[in-house]
């Protein structure tokens, strides 16, 4: 090559991405020029250090972890499948098609077996509680006493009496998660709820 | 950088074929069985490229537990532009483009909550113990860290100085190995800006390296 390559042809040499008979031409026309040459040997030495000291893969932490939370994202997101997975056309047989007969006719069924189960099934409550009895209820622990109070509307409330009271010192926080209004931001808005923070 | 895995499967353009490699192969037939709905091949994907990306993000971050919430989602939006996703170019550099996107998303999201908050920006990079971690990870091995601990803390430091775009194509380009074309795709730009922003980057870079050391 008797020209001088272009600022981009120049360029792609000097970072080795040239091929071919590019890469010819130009190599035939830096042999003359040593500083072109140093330049490109500059070039390598540079990328060489730094790729050497700063690594283009790492795995990140809990790579399993990684892994599983991003599947989790997806099976939770409203996007479970991509698009051409969602969009794929599968064959219905024409007995099942919503357009023909036997979806209104099974819909009717339905309706029909739904209204006759429920016009012959009874009570749900147990015998003794239609009848007004009090239920047996149980206590964990001897020397607390359990009364079932029966309002009209048959339901009732449970009174204990003998329970000893709870000392001030119980620390509830040991026993109950309170969310704090910034987890359930972070959680919210940006899906973030790793506990690797 | 304390769990370097380079991963022998991934080549860059510097001494290959862009896009006509066997793990560009191996990608197209893993995004072909995903694009069905197969989890267990975008796991493949996730598992063969997670490494990349996470090292991409964590370099432009500068942080360990934002890059690993970012990295995830970028995985997550390509599972979700998937069907999208044609094989005129390499899967790696699509996911480049949309972690580009994604940093991008987050610096400005950072910028935006910054305001009238307490900046972590006004402590000075270099009074952070470097070997600090927020999230756990494996010990780097001995020699790699005599050899490579201080050099590395050093480039960092001068890339962090580096403006977001300048940093971005160093990182795309002489750590990653992108090919100038393939850079210009992820960051929507022409070849001419990225070569542009590269000689001005590799400029400031050295620049910084050679004050660094001179002080020594």
């Amino acid at each position: 090559m008797n020209t001088t390559p272009d600022e981009t042809t120049l360029a792609l040499w000097l970072d080795d991405e040239l091929t071919g008979a590019d890469l010819a031409a130009v190599d035939a026309w830096a042999a003359g020029r040593p500083d072109q040459l140093e330049a490109r040997e500059e070039n390598r030495r540079y990328k060489a250090a730094l790729r050497a000291a700063v690594p283009a893969s790492v795995e990140p932490p809990s790579p399993e972890f990684f892994n599983a939370r991003i599947a989790r994202m997806i099976e939770t997101s409203a996007d479970a499948a991509p698009a051409a997975a969602r969009e794929r056309t599968v064959e219905v047989p024409v007995w099942l098609s919503p357009r023909s007969w036997f979806m209104p006719a099974a819909a009717a069924a339905g309706m029909l077996l739904a209204f006759w189960i429920g016009s012959n099934t009874g009570d749900p409550r147990t015998p003794a509680m239609q009848a007004g009895a009090q239920p047996d209820v149980y206590v964990p622990e001897s020397g607390v006493n359990a009364e079932w109070l029966a309002a009209e509307d048959k339901s009732g409330v449970i009174v204990l009496t003998g329970v000893s009271a709870i000392p001030d010192t119980t620390d509830f926080s040991q026993t109950v998660y309170l969310p704090m209004p910034r987890e359930i931001d972070r959680t919210a808005g940006q899906g973030r709820d790793s506990g690797i923070r | 950088m304390n769990n370097e895995r380079p991963d022998p499967s991934k080549t860059t353009p510097d001494n290959t074929d862009a896009g006509g490699d066997d793990d560009s192969k191996d990608d197209f037939r893993l995004v072909a069985l995903a694009q069905q709905g197969d989890m267990r091949a975008y796991d493949a994907l996730v598992t063969r490229h997670r490494g990349r990306i996470f090292a991409m993000i964590r370099n432009m971050t500068h942080n360990e537990a934002d890059a690993w919430d970012i990295s995830q989602d970028v995985f997550v939006k390509a599972w979700q532009a998937l069907p999208k996703f044609q094989a005129k170019a390499r899967f790696s550099t699509w996911l480049y483009r949309i972690a580009h996107n994604a940093v991008y998303d987050w610096s400005r999201k950072r910028r935006i909550e910054s305001v009238g908050e307490l900046n972590d920006e006004i402590f000075e990079r270099d009074r952070i113990d470097p070997a600090a971690t927020t999230t756990p990870s494996a010990s780097e091995a001995p020699d790699a860290a005599l050899g490579h601990g201080e050099l590395r803390i050093k480039i960092e430091k001068a890339l962090a100085k580096l403006s977001p775009d300048h940093r971005e194509v160093v990182i795309l380009k002489d750590v990653q190995g992108l090919a100038y074309k393939e850079i210009a795709e992820v960051m929507e730009c022409t070849l001419g800006t990225v070569m542009s922003r590269l000689f001005y980057a590799r400029q400031k870079l050295q620049t910084l390296l050679k004050d660094e050391y001179d002080a020594r």
